[in-house]
């Protein structure tokens, strides 16, 4: 048993499981409060963006956010160096 | 006032219905006017665990539909007289549960009980949204357990912002954790989760701390609702809970681990 316990000292499960779940629910929690629609709403802002610059998926992030006076819609678009609307020319 | 209490958890097996036939049971055992209802459409269990399975002839299901009256499908318990159970149906698809003729039935059961416990499906589907929907408390009932403990916070927050006290703005649901089939050596051997850890996650007040038992299993084989084991340590752990569900303080028990003597050891078993 002694021998045994000499190898087996790693981390505690528990320990495992407690911040396992700490981070899982931070990252949850964080996108709970924002609504159902989101996506489809970040996948459209990105479809009517695309008709004039191209961006690609990972470049737009749209994101709900709760303060006192009421929501906020943030909508973050990357946009390439290059000059504009390449791709039509 | 009726107070509509219900039994959630969003993981399934963790112990709701055990828990909803425990306090329904435990709270028309001191007094109170009590229906249990089962909302687990398609898969109901609550009649096996209280052991009335013979007796349902009408459901939740067929009352919603307009099929049955509400008194003709409450089943009254043979132990208590002032308890009855709604069962839920066996074979109807769940699109009969919209939230409006679960809340007719909900205020027909108001006008003579106390207190309805909701026994609530797993997941976050219709059931358990209209399980939760209308209740003034939740119990949170979550294993010591990684994925229990998650979807008991996923939970938690439908409860916060799906349910009608949430959406109509009153005063927010009154949220309590019921940890079920804790073992107190393993936690001392640092094989899972203490008390401490799943409160100091999900952060809300502790009800109760069921203890891993032999006797669940059993109740259910018999369809005698554990706390009526009154021997075992699960119905002293329940009958505790709901004690201080009704507001009594009652110190916790079953949390540490007992130190048990040699003999005890050989012997190996517990209540």
């Amino acid at each position: 048993m002694s021998l045994f316990g000499l190898f087996r000292r790693r981390e505690a499960p528990a320990v495992a499981a407690k911040e396992r779940l700490r981070f899982v629910l931070q990252h949850e929690r964080a996108g709970r409060d924002s609504p159902d629609y989101l996506p489809r709403l970040q996948k459209d802002i990105l479809a009517a963006i695309a008709k004039y610059v191209a961006v690609d998926d990972d470049q737009v992030t749209v994101r709900m956010s709760q303060d006192g006076a009421g929501a906020r819609l943030e909508v973050n678009i990357e946009l390439p160096p290059a000059p504009l609307a390449r791709r039509r020319a | 006032m009726a107070k509509i209490i219900v039994m959630t958890s969003g993981k399934g097996g963790v112990g709701k219905t055990t828990s909803s036939a425990a306090f329904a049971v435990g709270l028309a055992a001191r007094g109170h006017r009590t229906a249990v209802i089962d909302f687990d459409v398609g898969l109901r269990n609550l009649d096996i665990v209280m052991g009335c399975e013979r007796r349902v002839v009408y459901d939740l299901v067929n009352v919603l539909n307009g099929e049955a009256k509400l008194r003709q499908a409450l089943i009254r318990d043979k132990r208590l007289e002032n308890l009855s159970i709604l069962a839920a149906s066996q074979t109807r698809d769940k699109e009969a549960l919209s939230l409006e003729g679960v809340g007719k039935v909900l205020d027909e059961l108001r006008e003579d009980h106390d207190y309805i416990v909701c026994d609530s499906p797993a997941g976050i589907e219709k059931g358990a949204l209209a399980a939760l929907y209308y209740a003034d408390e939740a119990i949170v009932v979550t294993n010591p357990e990684v994925s229990s403990v998650r979807d008991s916070d996923r939970i938690l927050g439908i409860l916060s912002s799906k349910s009608r006290r949430a959406e109509t703005g009153e005063e927010p649901v009154r949220e309590q954790l019921l940890l079920t089939r804790y073992d107190p050596a393993r936690v001392q051997r640092g094989e899972m989760l203490s008390v401490d850890d799943v409160m100091e996650i999900l952060a809300i007040p502790l009800l109760g701390v069921i203890p891993e038992s032999q006797a669940v299993l059993r109740a259910s084989n018999l369809g005698q609702p554990v706390i009526l084991d009154r021997e075992s340590s699960p119905a002293q752990a329940y009958e505790d809970a709901v004690g201080r569900f009704l507001g009594e303080t009652i110190e916790h028990r079953f949390v540490k681990a007992e130190r048990r003597g040699f003999l005890a050891r050989l012997v190996g078993r517990t209540a």
